[in-house]
């Protein structure tokens, strides 16, 4: 039996919505002149369990290139996170990458 | 000397310090108050998101988030003034912060050491909230030298000046009699022209300047404590 045509779109809506739920989220920390650099490859390290190395090399693309995407998932754990940098008084924001 | 670090089981000491820097010390948990002031809590309240669809996201966040990071950095804070109790009492440091009824150098603050995440935190909220109240931004914070008047490049040099030489101090203890007079001396002398520009009308963004470089200095050796500089 043909499918009626008021229920294709709404089909294909909820299809949209699911797919932009599943996209990742960013979670972009963003250069601030007055925060330590030290201060922020520790906040790094404490929040993302990132070796030194990886968080410093984070640290340095935010000093400069204004910003660095830390971390890339699911919405609800990318405010975690966001709530996590704000809680040590870094910039960041979370992304859609859809 | 004014001040000097010196590790103990306990903590950090600052030891050794003078009207000028017991002031600094006893202003921090004030200084990282925001108060009502648009740009500060602006600052340390940031927007979780820039996107122009997440309206809500932004709402939930000022409702249910903001009272938890209020509550995480006034905690800190509370912490800071905790400890600095143990600084002499404002009336003892005289009218204008001079010698009052204690003896000169013989004033040091215990940072204990289960502390220093709170001390980092608050050090980190001052530097923030003085930064916003005072359009203080990275043409202070690093300066184009080349780029600056004469006049505004002399002070810039003299800040540059005051933070190489209060680092030196607490991250470096001097190693001898010498050395740490030496350091005393250009303490003194980099303090005194910096405050002697007290009638300044830019004075109130001179300190504020100045109490940064300081807090950052602090914030250094706290971090070199924890093993993260």
């Amino acid at each position: 039996m043909p499918l009626s045509p008021l229920t294709t779109p709404e089909t294909t809506h909820q299809t949209e919505v699911e797919e932009s739920l599943d996209a990742p989220w960013n979670v972009v920390v963003h250069n601030d002149p007055i925060t330590k650099m030290d201060y922020v490859t520790m906040v790094f390290q404490k929040i993302f369990g990132y070796a030194r190395a990886k968080a410093e090399r984070h640290m340095l693309e935010v000093h400069h290139s204004g910003r660095s995407v830390l971390w890339s998932g699911s919405r609800e754990r990318a405010e975690f996170y966001v709530q996590q940098l704000h809680g040590y008084q870094l910039l960041a924001t979370l992304e859609s990458t859809a | 000397m004014i001040y000097r670090a010196s590790d103990s089981q306990d903590g950090i000491v600052l030891a050794e310090l003078e009207p000028f820097f017991i002031r600094l010390l006893a202003q921090i948990p004030a200084c990282a108050d925001p108060g009502v002031h648009p740009a500060a809590r602006a600052r340390l309240f940031a927007s979780p998101s820039d996107e122009p669809g997440e309206n809500m996201l932004r709402e939930d966040w000022r409702e249910l988030v903001e009272p938890e990071l209020a509550h995480l950095f006034i905690t800190a804070q509370e912490t800071v003034a905790t400890d600095l109790k143990a600084l002499p009492l404002s009336e003892s440091l005289g009218a204008e912060g001079g010698p009052g009824d204690y003896l000169p150098g013989t004033v040091a603050l215990t940072i204990p050491q289960p502390h220093y995440e709170a001390w980092l935190s608050t050090l980190n909220q001052a530097r923030l909230v003085l930064a916003a109240r005072h359009g203080i931004g990275e043409r202070e914070m690093a300066p184009d030298l080349s780029a600056l008047p004469s006049e505004r490049r002399s002070r810039a040099l003299l800040h540059m000046f005051f933070h190489e030489v209060a680092g030196q101090a607490l991250l470096t203890p001097p190693a001898s009699a010498k050395e740490r007079a030496l350091l005393a001396m250009c303490q003194h002398q980099v303090l005194r022209q910096l405050l002697d520009e007290q009638n300044s009308p830019t004075d109130a963004r001179e300190r504020a300047l100045l109490a940064i470089n300081f807090y950052d200095v602090l914030q250094q050796l706290l971090l070199r404590e924890l093993g993260y500089a």
